[in-house]
């Protein structure tokens, strides 16, 4: 999958104007980063160390940090720390340290996700992407008692239940967001590390398992409804679609 | 081995001072029986008037009278011979300083105690209740030396009884320590081999031969994972380098123009990739040595992960055939999912990857009666000798390194999913499979 392919994902136009802070010591790398998400829309700042980075961070505003683990003068933990004080930002860590304890240090400091390095651009795009639409509020929020009628399924909040016709089946909160967010992006490929940001709250890692589960729980009650439909698709290598 | 030590020092050192004390008691008491007695030659002076008297008494009054005569110009003391009505029969009167004597007259053999200064001593006569009387010379009074005696009981001979149970109990404590320190020392200047209860005494047992084997045991564990780190570093840098090389040749292959791009890009890009599944593995798995403990707080159904992890794999194994033998409902409490998943698929690729394409791996799972489950992954491929059973679960083991590369494996995958379902508290291992190939055991734990 390319960069471009993923973009096709983002649809609204108001993502291409978001500002990210991009703090990463190594110039080549901070420079072929700007040069991937530039060209896609995102309005980049570069920073090449903590202090400058923290700065920044505070005195403007931006939609997202991407903050490098390992920085000169002022360690990336130590600039989330601070940053947090004052602001809210949501903050993507790069790190080269595979190692897990490192990742939860992370989220301790309040990191919203974290990207290990070495990564590839695709992945890296999908992920920004996720963390904007849910800190920008791009997807419909669970109101009470909102209905999403979609050929015949009906969603109900306030039972936490779809119905289709008179049937009805129960699902818990994540099935029941889960299948929100796939219905109101209907025909279109939503990514793993997307999903994950925006039902599970947690961050997309290479053996999770955890959201494959609920697609087949969801698809199991939706199959008791609708036998004879399939209505959630696996996209191999991609994600979930609903269609 | 509690308080074994403790023990063994007060039983030492509680009988130790009661044997001493009562030694030296007995000893003092022996010695001053022994120097306050008379001297045997003026013993034996005394006996012989004793016998004397007996001849006079033979000869009657006037011999007896004319004995204690020459008793007082030999001896220059009063005597008597008393008859059994306790009458005196006497060249003098009995004198007023010894009158008090006469009730508690001493044998011959008592001990004469250093504060009695007037002594009268009574010797039986052969002529039945009559006795000799006769006041103890000066001279013949026994001169015990009892201050030096004293201090050598009470001081010396306590002294330096303690001075060698001190020596004792110091070799005893320190002669292991020495050995401690010495292997210690070993250890810390680079000699990871190095262990100190060899150099112990097999017999002994105690607090300070536990303090050698923890010391002992602490070492294997460094020994171990320092090895294990270097065998690591050293494998992963060889693997890196395999891939560096042929990243290499193929740029150098560019360079020359033998190889246009669309040809290497592919190439390039499985390289990389390898390189990164091998550092991320290798990183895993030198975390999970050193901290080996996951968090197990996940409830799911484990027939549900194991129908993904079976879609995935059929999908890229399309030729192969996978059984699927497992109830619809496998309920698995505080368990970790990431690490179960990561383990199952890497065993289950495995089974693929060596068995030929178009044959049987079978997934089977079923709950043992403790409510564990037991999983077992079998295949039909080549399998691996008796031996190297428990080999395949080291880190960089492949049976054949040329083959297994091509396929991405680097022999990481069986290491860590062994650290990885031993982290959950579960246990895996292999045995053959029949009639050929291999079946992995995974036992995943249940907890309520």
């Amino acid at each position: 999958m390319s960069a471009i392919d993923c973009n096709m994902n983002i649809g609204q136009k108001s993502f291409q104007t978001a500002r990210i802070l991009l703090i990463e010591d190594d110039q080549t790398v901070s420079d072929m980063l700007a040069d991937v998400l530039g060209p896609t829309g995102y309005h980049i700042q570069q920073c090449f160390n903590g202090r400058e980075g923290l700065t920044a961070a505070i005195n403007s505003s931006f939609h997202l940090i991407l903050l490098d683990r390992l920085l000169p003068e002022l360690d990336g933990l130590e600039v989330l720390q601070r940053l947090r004080k004052y602001k809210d930002t949501p903050v993507m860590m790069l790190t080269a340290c595979g190692a897990e304890q490192d990742r939860i240090a992370g989220f301790c400091g309040g990191a919203d996700d974290y990207l290990p390095k070495p990564f590839n651009m695709t992945e890296l795009l999908l992920r920004v992407e996720a963390l904007l639409r849910r800190s920008m509020k791009m997807t419909p929020s669970r109101q009470p008692g909102a209905l999403v009628e979609e050929d015949g399924l009906r969603l109900e909040s306030r039972d936490l239940a779809v119905f289709y016709g008179r049937q009805k089946a129960e699902l818990t909160p994540i099935e029941f967001d889960l299948l929100r967010v796939l219905i109101s992006h209907r025909d279109e490929t939503l990514s793993k590390p997307y999903l994950y940001q925006l039902v599970l709250s947690k961050p997309f890692s290479r053996y999770e398992r955890s959201l494959d589960m609920h697609i087949s729980n969801l698809r199991a009650k939706l199959a008791t409804l609708a036998p004879e439909k399939r209505l959630i698709k696996t996209v191999r290598g991609k994600g979930y679609r609903y269609q | 081995m509690s308080r074994r030590f403790f023990w063994r020092m007060v039983v030492s050192l509680v009988i130790g001072a009661l044997i001493m004390f009562s030694a030296l008691h007995q000893l003092a008491q022996q010695l001053t029986v022994h120097m306050t007695r008379l001297q045997i030659e003026h013993q034996q002076s005394l006996l012989d008037y004793a016998a004397k008297a007996n001849d006079a008494q033979r000869s009657g009054p006037q011999a007896m009278v004319q004995l204690t005569r020459q008793v007082a110009t030999d001896l220059a003391v009063w005597s008597a011979v008393q008859t059994t009505g306790g009458q005196l029969i006497s060249a003098s009167p009995l004198p007023i300083s010894l009158a008090d004597q006469l009730g508690f007259q001493r044998r011959v053999d008592w001990p004469i105690h250093p504060f009695m200064t007037k002594v009268l001593i009574g010797i039986p006569m052969v002529q039945e209740g009559y006795s000799f009387v006769v006041e103890l010379p000066a001279a013949m009074h026994p001169r015990p030396n009892t201050s030096v005696v004293h201090h050598l009981l009470t001081l010396v001979i306590p002294s330096i009884l303690l001075l060698l149970f001190c020596w004792l109990l110091y070799r005893y404590l320190m002669k292991p320590l020495e050995a401690l320190n010495r292997g210690t020392m070993k250890f810390a200047a680079g000699d990871l081999s190095a262990r100190v209860q060899p150099e112990l005494s097999a017999r002994r047992r105690d607090e300070i031969t536990q303090l050698a084997s923890s010391f002992d045991s602490m070492a294997d564990r460094i020994q171990k994972l320092v090895n294990t780190q270097r065998h690591l570093l050293g494998d992963l840098s060889h693997e890196l380098r395999t891939s560096l090389t042929r990243i290499e040749l193929a740029l150098d292959l560019y360079r020359r123009g033998v190889r246009d791009s669309q040809e290497l890009m592919p190439r390039l890009g499985k390289e990389v990739e390898l390189m990164n599944i091998l550092v991320s593995d290798a990183l895993t798995l030198a975390w999970l040595n050193a901290e080996p403990e996951v968090t197990c707080r996940d409830h799911f159904n484990l027939s549900i992960l194991l129908d993904l992890l079976c879609e995935d794999a059929s999908f890229e194994y399309p030729e192969h055939t996978l059984t699927r033998l497992y109830p619809a409902d496998c309920p698995l409490n505080n368990s970790n999912q990431r690490a179960l998943a990561q383990s199952i698929e890497n065993v289950l690729r495995n089974a693929l990857k060596y068995s030929p394409a178009g044959s049987e791996v079978t997934v089977r799972c079923r709950p043992n009666p403790e409510g564990w489950y037991r999983l077992e992954v079998l295949d039909l491929g080549q399998g691996v000798t008796e031996m190297q059973l428990e080999q395949i679960f080291e880190p960089f083991f492949r049976t054949d390194k040329a083959r297994s590369r091509e396929g991405g494996g680097f022999g990481l995958g069986l290491a860590l999913v062994q650290r990885q379902i031993e982290a959950i508290g579960g246990k895996v291992f292999a045995r053959q499979n029949k009639p050929s190939g291999l079946c992995v055991v995974i036992e995943i734990p249940n907890l309520s």
